[in-house]
């Protein structure tokens, strides 16, 4: 594997204003992911993992310093830039899933692809092989409504992953399962990670999940305390 | 894209069907609101213009001082010369001559002897002239519920009223007696060919119509009538071109008299005066020469209060003078205060159909913040996210109000031709307003658009306003959004 950097991090500061004053959320975070890695930014509630997720995303921007993803500097691209970043190179995981309602398993997957503007006979080639890559064929036109959590969470895998982004940023993906739901999970995303070239960053705290991540970043009332890889990380 | 949240938008019927349900309902309410005032309003108004004041009416100025009287021996004389004028200074509007009388009807029995009477509220009209519009401004076929109508000069209608209080059918003789314009004693018979029921609360309670060439018989008023009735062509009343020809008629046929009196014919004119003044009105109908001099050479005057210091009685007396409706029967007021009302109500309908609608708008748009956070993290950018809800707002609104629009409209229309029976209540009022028993909407042009204020604006104007929180808010708190 190439040892390309998919995020760059230098000095990063993030403030809210509350009140009069400004809460710091992040403080002189500094991170570096390469192509192709599996890592975990672990801490309690409110240590700023989905912070700084969100700013890597680009739904958030720093107060101070520098982030690079994908070779686009974050602070310097507006609005419409950063959604076809998004669009194109990355992709998302929700604690909630967020599928919306009214459609179907195919319909929710194909979304992203409809933004990218993708034909349509492209587009169903592409949506059955995430939905088989999940494990979904036979729930590929049933709604939400009518699926389990962990079935609506490899729904919303599907999704983020359909467009093969370079990167994908999952926040508290495992939150609502249970632990034989969070398991395979992981080992689906354990599985593609190894299949595609995608990138995966995880927020979390789920001790379930630890076991797959291959580094792990310690946060802490905002700061990187630890930044270590794993040995013998599980895999699918 | 369009596909997918066409899609969407039909499944999800909290972001179609019960927008666009809301819609349709407001938009109906709106427009059979405002079709329906107009209508009543109209309706109050034409039954007044027919029965008591025309849209325009044209009377001497004397029998306008003096009309709750029916004083005929001031009525107007050529009136075929002054209908001819009407009909060339106004030809948007239709003019017809009546003789407004009372008096008393007698029903004889089989011996000729008086069997029953009871007053009588007579009016002349013109039934059988080609232009005459009578029959159809009365609506007497509709309102007609026994006999025909007229056939003969000496053939009556009588209200259902009157001939149940002098039992009285169709084929019998009546008489009336009453006196001429020259206030001679005067009998003549009619007879009854129809009854009819005009539907018009106590209004036509003593009445009786007969055809004005059998009036101008029974009350000796050759090229006579009280008043001329104008109505305008469509039938709608317009207070603002009423207004607008009574006072080109008082000015260009009226009121220019006064001006010539002021230079130094008049001072000829007065000392005639003070003669003009010792004679009744009817030896002064006799003067022909005096009369017809007035009439074609305006030697006659305006400014009454002026000779009334003189202690000379004006010779401009029988001056034709156009009156509005909005002048009779203290309209002046009603119809102000119609106009004030009616466009308050309206206005006020609409503010609150437009709240209601924006709301709708503005919770639609709330209620999809998550979803909207969503999509941002997949990738639409905020410009493709706000476009998409107006054009789905926009799309709603408009065929929302297409079909509010036509149910409102065809509503209305329903209304407009077969009416709401009042009768109940307006029979136990007693007003000197002719009030109808039935009201009647009304299809105006207006209404065709007037839902799109707030069926298509109101929701997109919410929408936008719900939207904006997309560009104001960081994505990342539309994201706590989404995950609440």
């Amino acid at each position: 594997m190439e040892n390309k950097n998919v995020i760059n991090i230098k000095n990063l500061v993030k403030q809210f204003p509350v009140g009069g004053n400004y809460f710091t959320a992040l403080q002189n975070i500094d991170l570096k992911l390469s192509e192709g890695e599996f890592i975990g930014l672990v801490g309690p509630s409110g240590s700023g993992k989905t912070t700084l997720l969100n700013i890597i995303g680009g739904l958030d921007s720093a107060t101070e310093g520098s982030v690079i993803v994908l070779g686009n500097s974050m602070d310097n691209t507006s609005h419409n830039e950063r959604a076809i970043i998004r669009r194109k190179h990355m992709g998302f995981i929700f604690q909630s899933y967020n599928l919306l309602p009214v459609y179907t398993v195919y319909e929710n997957v194909e979304l992203p692809l409809i933004l990218n503007n993708m034909k349509s006979t492209e587009r169903e080639k592409k949506v059955t092989q995430a939905v088989e890559w999940v494990g979904l064929k036979d729930k590929i036109n049933s709604k939400p409504a009518d699926m389990s959590g962990g079935e609506c969470q490899r729904t919303a895998i599907a999704r983020a992953i359909v467009h093969e982004p370079a990167l994908l940023l999952a926040d508290e993906p495992t939150a609502n399962l249970d632990a034989k739901n969070s398991h395979n999970i992981m080992k689906i995303l354990s599985k593609l990670n190894s299949e595609i070239s995608t990138s995966f960053v995880f927020a979390t705290h789920d001790e379930k999940i630890m076991g797959y991540l291959r580094r792990i970043v310690h946060l802490e009332d905002g700061k990187i305390i630890n930044d270590e890889k794993t040995s013998n990380p599980k895999s699918a | 894209m369009i596909k997918f949240l066409a899609k969407g938008l039909i499944r999800d019927r909290s972001r179609s069907l019960f927008p666009l349900l809301a819609i349709i309902i407001t938009v109906t309410l709106v427009i059979f609101g405002i079709g329906f005032m107009e209508g009543a309003m109209n309706n109050f108004l034409q039954s007044t213009a027919v029965i008591s004041s025309g849209h325009v009416k044209v009377v001497t100025k004397a029998y306008e001082k003096e009309s709750n009287q029916l004083p005929n021996d001031l009525a107007l004389f050529e009136t075929d010369k002054i209908i001819r004028t009407l009909y060339n200074m106004y030809p948007n509007y239709f003019w017809s001559p009546r003789i407004t009388f009372g008096g008393l009807l007698d029903v004889p029995n089989k011996n000729g002897e008086t069997k029953e009477q009871a007053p009588v509220f007579g009016i002349g009209i013109d039934f059988f002239s080609e232009k005459s519009r009578q029959v159809e401004i009365w609506e007497l076929e509709k309102y007609l519920i026994s006999g025909h109508l007229l056939k003969n000069r000496d053939d009556a209608l009588i209200s259902s009223k009157l001939a149940e209080q002098l039992n009285v059918n169709i084929g019998s003789a009546i008489t009336l007696i009453s006196s001429t314009m020259d206030n001679a004693f005067t009998t003549y018979n009619f007879n009854v060919v129809g009854i009819f029921n005009l539907n018009k609360g106590q209004a036509d309670r003593q009445m009786i119509l007969v055809d004005i060439s059998g009036a101008r018989q029974a009350l000796d008023m050759e090229d006579a009538a009280s008043e001329i009735f104008g109505y305008h062509n469509s039938l709608y009343y317009d207070d603002e071109d009423a207004v607008r020809i009574r006072s080109d008629f008082n000015l260009t046929y009226s009121d220019s008299i006064a001006q010539m009196l002021r230079n130094e014919e008049s001072y000829n004119a007065l000392s005639y005066m003070a003669g003009w003044n010792k004679i009744s009105n009817a030896e002064k109908r006799k003067l022909p020469k005096q009369r017809t001099d007035a009439l074609s050479d305006n030697q006659m005057y305006d400014n009454i209060d002026e000779w009334e210091d003189l202690s000379v009685e004006d010779p401009a007396i029988f001056t034709p003078k156009m009156i509005a409706l909005r002048d009779s029967s203290q309209l002046a007021s009603m119809v102000d205060f119609s106009n004030v009302a009616m466009s308050v109500m309206a206005a006020i309908f609409l503010v609150i159909v437009m709240v209601v609608l924006w709301n709708m708008g503005l919770m639609n748009g709330l209620r999809r913040y998550g979803e909207f956070g969503l999509r941002l993290a997949i990738g639409e950018s905020k410009g493709q996210v706000y476009r998409s809800m107006i054009i789905e707002a926009v799309l709603i609104g408009f065929v929302g109000t297409l079909l509010g629009t036509l149910l409102g409209v065809s509503l209305t229309y329903y209304v407009q031709e077969f009416g709401i029976d009042y009768s109940e209540a307006i029979n136990q009022m007693s007003s000197e307003m002719v009030l109808p028993n039935v009201f009647y909407a009304k299809v105006t042009s207006e209404l065709y658009y007037i839902g799109f204020i707030p069926g298509v604006l109101a929701t997109v104007l919410g929408t936008m306003l719900a939207g904006l929180a997309i560009y104001k808010r960081e994505m990342s708190q539309l994201f706590k959004e989404l995950e609440a």
